[in-house]
């Protein structure tokens, strides 16, 4: 409870930075798209070798394929666009958070750290949809990008979801 | 209309009504495309003949899967595709094991 009250004080803190901007670049949200997708690779990862519970383990892969696919073509996207990812207050913020996150599961083990996990995936996804809808997707000039958001957006949604069905397993 | 005119349309309706007409056999089997795209089916809901091929087309940068109790594509990876022919008539609805809110119905008619 802790862990995941840490990582969405760390998401606030990304909404307030982010509404506080003038107005957010493409190639700001490129790089928020890229650390957003790397931050939970980092977690993933650790799930995939550490989680003790088999969904947990093959969810926590999951997450590794997938993410690591979005930021493939976010990469490709950008450099076919000519557009340098620019790092800025809010990637800085998620890497902070995941850093923190990370840091904390690693201290954790067994059903623990399952729990921990899977609680932080729930809200970190429900935290990055709305960073979605509310400043990534209305602030992308380029069209090409917000297709790619467009696009990329109902996988953040099923990701959410299927994280809650792990985690309601869990409970039982 | 004359004789001549008669005769050009007969030879001209003829091959249409050979093909139209009752004594047709069914069409050629023909293969469709359902795109894996944006974590959804698309299209959700279609529909095929028995002995026509249905292939799943990955248009998304990670892996999906098309599964039913009548058929399971496993892992097709970004990029990929599955193809599978239908040999018996229904409504078989299917999903993503990997994306539990992506769903499809492939009807068999």
């Amino acid at each position: 409870m802790k862990l995941v009250a840490i990582v969405v004080a760390g998401l606030l803190a990304v909404s307030v930075a982010v509404a506080s901007a003038q107005a957010i670049t493409d190639a700001q949200i490129a790089h928020i798209v890229v650390t957003a997708n790397q931050v939970d690779i980092d977690a993933g990862t650790l799930a995939a070798s550490k989680g003790s519970n088999a969904e947990v383990k093959k969810f926590g892969q999951q997450m590794v394929t997938d993410h690591t696919g979005v930021n493939k073509q976010a990469s490709e996207l950008a450099a076919k666009l000519n557009v340098t990812p620019a790092d800025n207050p809010t990637s800085q913020s998620l890497k902070a958070g995941g850093d923190k996150n990370v840091a904390a599961l690693k201290g954790l083990s067994g059903a623990a750290f399952d729990k921990a996990y899977i609680d932080n995936e729930v809200a970190y996804h429900q935290a990055v949809l709305d960073a979605v809808d509310k400043t990534l997707i209305p602030g992308a000039t380029n069209a090409e990008l917000k297709a790619l958001l467009v696009k990329v957006r109902p996988a953040f949604v099923a990701h959410l979801e299927h994280a809650k069905m792990v985690q309601a397993s869990l409970g039982r | 209309m004359s004789r001549r005119r008669l005769i050009l349309l007969a030879v001209a309706l003829g091959p249409l009504l050979g093909v139209l007409g009752p004594g047709a056999a069914a069409p050629a089997p023909s293969t469709h495309t359902v795109r894996m795209e944006a974590t959804s089916f698309q299209p959700a809901d279609f529909a095929v003949r028995v002995g026509d091929t249905v292939v799943w087309r990955n248009e998304d940068p990670f892996p999906h899967t098309a599964t039913s109790t009548a058929f399971d594509s496993k892992v097709v990876a970004a990029g990929g595709s599955w193809r599978y022919t239908p040999r018996a008539k229904g409504a078989f609805d299917y999903v993503c094991t990997l994306h539990p809110t992506m769903k499809g119905t492939l009807r068999v008619e």
